[in-house]
């Protein structure tokens, strides 16, 4: 169906077809997002399949109306799989709030806070270009404000920049010497210094969302001179996705891999049948959105986000394409794992799951065939689904808006996933070549390296807590902000574990943080990536930190093993290191262990300590 | 022509201010609909303004109080395009 009304998804619900209805409901979004259609997708989505809603209290600080940007915000949160209460500051109350402990701002906890301030209210002799001093004043007060804030929450904040007047004040003169624009610029880059000097501070670039969608039409004076709303109708659901995109990187809700089909998604036609020269795929004409969409899809790559392949072909034939056609951006090489066959999508997208050891809900999925859509959704319901519509030419655009496939933080270990992924096989190769067990670890020549938590790796810390579902005791979840006060506590200890081997560096692995309880140390969190799971890594980690609690005169060491969907790896892992149940709860099971005796640690892996 | 655009604003009101249909007249207003507060108010004009294509400028926002009188401005705002 090209165009969709309310009452074609009612129609579906109502006959019980509601994956379809959910691929309608998105379709209709896109088309007409209206302050009454967000009312409609709050009410319907919770009866179409997805993911279950996470619940999440988000304040808007602020210094103009943002309250008809609210509804949006809280629709298009919904389609990333969140329900999001909205808490709004008082108008220019922004300071107050944060400076007092005693604020709204703090009494409602939340765990995301917009900073929506502009220039013409914060800084106005900046912003109509007769006194640029503002905005240092404007940036020192910010500073002041983000001291209190941090000191009273743990949430994470999204400040605004200050966006470009559309006109500067003295014209053409401007961009002459020192303007008034550069004063903005220069305000905008002391911004960026100080959300570095804090955990869990980012920006959200006002000034280049007004910019590309074109500062003169975005402003609606009528409406900022009535209600003192400065952004026009048609932009308000724009504002409200760009909000909405921070969520999933926030609560690390994130894609890990995009399935992708290929004819007529990747490429437009069918390879069996038009062949190589027939495909269209192209820097410019008939091909053009098909190549721009593999350039949406390459820069994933760049975020950590890995490809793989679903899609019903000859093998040969796809391959060859891929490996052949003179504009294929996205080698073979480029993809995690292909499933080109001809089985059910569902089998394969679970498979592409339990191959690269990540969770369904991980997952998220490109296909043009809407039959495929909703077979999907109907059955991995937990698998984010695209809505590609059927022209090609949105494609890119779409890929590019999905805030799942957001990072607000780069790590070595993300740029280079795709090559820890192809060493992956490499050793996978090397196990089926030397045959038991202990040989191949051997062969691996692990070398494994433990430092306490510092500063540099604080955010891939968080962000290990944030994605480890697999080999993890107790799924505690911890922000950045969150660690760094942890880590600053008295008697928490928290160390990062890094594995290298003969095939190359594996990163930052594993995350091990005790709390120090009289003369027991309590494993308040241990866990480790799926990629070095079943290397023994675990018991270097555990040997290493009850050797440093012997040292800091504990007797026994305990931890709490809290069952999840996902954590059936690490069910064992106490029992095999001669833990014994202390006691349950719940289905929740605390372990100890007595400190007296060391645990054994293989001698063919290489221990780095380093305690710094 | 009016009757038609009166319809259609009830229906965009119904679903803004999450009232049953049948609950609103013409002289439906802030003061009449519990739901209906000033930021519904702006969300309500924002609504009618996207279906039909309108822009309210500071003198109309004050003056839209009444469903009626939404409808009245729109169909006005229609025939002088």
């Amino acid at each position: 169906m090209n165009h969709w009304s309310r009452e074609a998804v009612k129609g579906l619900i109502e006959a019980g077809s509601t994956a379809e209805a959910r691929g309608g409901l998105e379709s209709l979004w896109r088309q007409q997002a209206s302050p009454a259609l967000a009312n409609f997708v709050l009410q319907t989505i919770s009866q179409l399949p997805g993911p279950p809603l996470i619940p999440v209290a988000v304040t808007i600080l602020r210094s103009f109306t943002v309250e008809p940007m609210v509804p949006f915000l809280r629709a298009e949160a919904s389609f990333e799989g969140f329900d999001v209460q909205v808490s709004v500051g008082g108008f220019n109350a922004w300071q107050q709030e944060m400076h007092d402990p005693q604020s709204s701002l703090y009494a409602s906890q939340p765990r995301v806070v917009f900073l929506a301030v502009q220039a013409r209210d914060a800084a106005p002799g900046l912003w109509d270009g007769t006194d640029f001093a503002q905005g240092e004043e404007a940036l020192s007060q910010l500073g002041s404000a983000l001291a209190s804030f941090r000191r009273n929450t743990d949430a994470a904040l999204v400040i605004h920049t200050f966006e470009q007047p559309a006109e500067a004040g003295s014209g053409l003169f401007d961009a002459q010497g020192e303007g008034q624009r550069l004063a903005i610029q220069r305000f905008n880059a002391g911004l960026l210094r100080l959300a570095k000097e804090y955990s869990g501070v980012y920006l959200l670039d006002y000034d280049a969302l007004t910019a590309g969608h074109g500062r003169i039409r975005w402003f609606d004076a009528a409406k900022w001179n009535a209600v003192r709303l400065p952004v026009a109708g048609e932009f308000l659901p724009v504002l409200g996705r760009e909000w909405a995109r921070y969520l999933p990187p926030l609560m690390g809700k994130t894609t890990k891999v995009v399935v992708l089909d290929l004819d007529n998604t990747l490429w437009g036609g069918v390879i069996g049948e038009d062949g190589m020269d027939g495909i269209r795929l192209s820097p410019e004409g008939p091909g053009a959105p098909y190549y721009a969409l593999q350039a949406a899809l390459r820069d994933l790559t760049r975020r950590g986000i890995l490809l793989a392949v679903a899609s019903k072909n000859n093998l040969a034939d796809a391959v060859e394409a891929m490996d052949r056609h003179p504009h294929m951006l996205l080698r073979q090489s480029q993809f995690a794992v292909m499933r080109i066959n001809w089985q059910d999508k569902a089998t394969n997208l679970r498979a592409i799951a339990a191959e690269l050891n990540v969770g369904l809900d991980a997952l998220a999925f490109l296909d043009d065939n809407p039959i495929e859509r909703q077979w999907i959704r109907q059955q991995l319901p937990e698998v984010r689904v695209l809505e590609l519509g059927q022209d090609a030419r949105g494609y890119a655009q779409l890929v590019r808006s999905v805030g799942s496939f957001e990072v607000l933080y780069l790590s070595q270990e993300d740029r280079e996933r795709g090559t820890y992924y192809t060493q992956q096989r490499q050793r996978a190769d090397l196990a089926q070549a030397v045959g038991t067990v202990e040989a191949y670890y051997r062969s691996l020549e692990q070398v494994i390296r433990m430092m306490p938590v510092r500063e540099a790796t604080l955010e891939r810390t968080a962000q290990l807590t944030q994605k480890t579902n697999q080999f993890n005791m107790t799924t505690r979840r911890y922000t950045v902000a969150e660690l760094a006060a942890a880590v600053a506590t008295t008697g928490v200890w928290a160390w990062t574990v890094q594995v290298s081997d003969k095939f190359g560096d594996n990163g930052i692995v594993g995350v091990i943080i005790t709390r120090e309880r009289g003369r027991i140390w309590e494993i308040d969190t241990f866990l480790l990536s799926c990629r070095v799971i079943g290397r023994a890594v675990e018991t270097v980690m555990l040997a290493l930190v009850m050797e440093a609690g012997r040292k800091a005169g504990a007797e026994g060491i305990e931890g709490w093993f809290r069952p999840t969907k996902k954590n059936t790896p690490a069910r064992e892992v106490y029992a095999r290191h001669g833990f014994a149940v202390v006691t349950e709860q719940d289905g929740e099971i605390y372990w100890g262990r007595p400190l007296s005796e060391a645990l054994m640690v293989p001698e063919w892996i290489r221990v780095e300590e380093n305690q710094d | 022509m009016t009757e038609v655009i009166f319809e259609k604003v009830r229906r965009m009101a119904a679903e803004v201010l999450d009232v049953p249909l049948d609950t609103l007249t013409a002289d439906s207003s802030a003061d009449t609909v519990e739901s209906w507060d000033s930021v519904q108010h702006l969300n309500l004009i924002l609504e009618v303004e996207q279906n039909f294509g309108v822009q309210a400028d500071l003198e109309h926002m004050d003056q839209l109080q009444s469903l009626g009188a939404i409808a009245e401005w729109v169909s006005r705002r229609s025939q002088s395009v």
